[in-house]
């Protein structure tokens, strides 16, 4: 039998205030993996983005996992991006990134890294949850929509999915994507900057889980999309400003 | 004074600054290629405005395409001072910008070099 490459990968969480599910939601991810040609390690990384609640605590609870903490709170895309640093600075093949709220199928997280492993040309993988028949409600569909035309209108770049948290990461892109947002928008950019880095994005259908805990925590729908399409402006104002 | 005159003076310095700024920080590798053009595109507008306020006032006359009065002193003081306002509000933003991915930059820091000990 031939030995499978070892391929260790790493799962960003960042988390704001999710103390009452995070330890649930990490608990249910996977550690190993055994695909057609490699032995994948998980390794999952929580980023506290100065969390109010026992959130940094819960995660340190969690048996193999490692607990990040930033002392104030900057926003998604700051604890997406220590996360990532993390990812890069301690050599993971890939990393992921899931949200904690429990909205991500850990399913869906491996059938995106098998994706990538078997198309290693990709460095940037996006689960698009409009390319799946999934559960949607349709406000948050036309709001998503809406914010990817708008990503495409002033970035130049599209995806099915901008707003999408569970991403798929490269080597080559832990090594080269940067961006700026510290706030929601930072999901949009980063598509922007990928593209500019010259690297390969691509999309996977996948299905979004909503539970009562994350429609009342989500954000409020139209003022959550107004919001980043604000924080979606400034970005750009800023690029041509500065 | 020629009031033409007086709003060239005032507001010339301002445009070459601009331009002279915008060309460092090009050189210094601060700016990208299409980040200068924007802003040596922006001031030679700016320039061009300026320049030519008297000339563009009499063809949009002549052309009965405004009944403005010509311009008095403190057209020509609000049009300095907007110029002015404008220039300043820019360099705060793009200050609140740095000194907030600063702010980022040691949040991100101390979190990883936390983990380590």
């Amino acid at each position: 039998m031939s030995k499978r490459k070892q391929i260790r990968v790493c799962v960003v969480i960042p988390a704001y205030n999710e103390a009452s599910v995070l330890a649930e939601v990490l608990r249910n991810l996977p550690k190993l993996h055994h695909h057609q040609s490699f032995k994948i390690n998980f390794t999952t990384v929580v980023v506290d983005d100065g969390s109010s609640d026992n959130t940094y605590q819960e995660a340190r609870g969690v048996e193999g996992v490692v607990a990040l903490k930033h002392i104030i709170n900057m926003g998604a895309g700051a604890a997406t991006r220590t996360g990532l640093r993390y990812a890069k600075e301690h050599g993971y093949d890939l990393a992921i990134t899931m949200d904690a709220d429990g909205q991500h199928a850990a399913n869906d997280a491996l059938g995106l890294i098998e994706r990538i492993l078997d198309e290693p040309e990709l460095d940037l993988l996006i689960g698009s949850r409009l390319k799946s028949d999934g559960n949607m409600p349709r406000h948050k569909k036309i709001g998503n929509k809406g914010l990817s035309y708008v990503t495409f209108l002033l970035l130049g770049t599209y995806v099915s999915d901008s707003q999408s948290g569970l991403r798929v990461y490269s080597r080559k892109a832990l090594e080269n994507l940067s961006y700026h947002s510290n706030n929601y928008a930072f999901c949009s950019e980063m598509i922007w900057q990928a593209k500019r880095a010259g690297l390969r994005i691509a999309e996977h259908p996948i299905e979004a889980i909503y539970t009562e805990y994350s429609k009342q925590k989500g954000q409020k729908n139209f003022s959550g999309a107004m919001k980043i399409l604000q924080q979606l402006v400034n970005r750009r104002i800023m690029d041509i400003i500065q | 004074m020629n009031k033409y005159l007086l709003l060239i003076i005032l507001n010339v310095p301002f445009i070459v600054y601009g331009l002279i700024k915008a060309t460092i920080y090009y050189k210094e590798g601060v700016y990208s290629v299409l980040q200068l053009v924007t802003r040596v595109t922006f001031w030679i507008l700016a320039l061009v405005g300026v320049l030519f306020t008297q000339q563009l006032y009499n063809f949009l006359i002549g052309h009965d395409l405004t009944n403005s009065s010509p311009l008095s002193i403190a057209d020509v003081l609000l049009a300095t001072f907007s110029f002015l306002s404008l220039t300043m509000i820019i360099r705060l933003y793009a200050r609140m910008e740095k000194a907030e991915k600063k702010v980022a930059d040691l949040n991100e820091e101390l979190a990883l070099r936390y983990a380590e000990d």
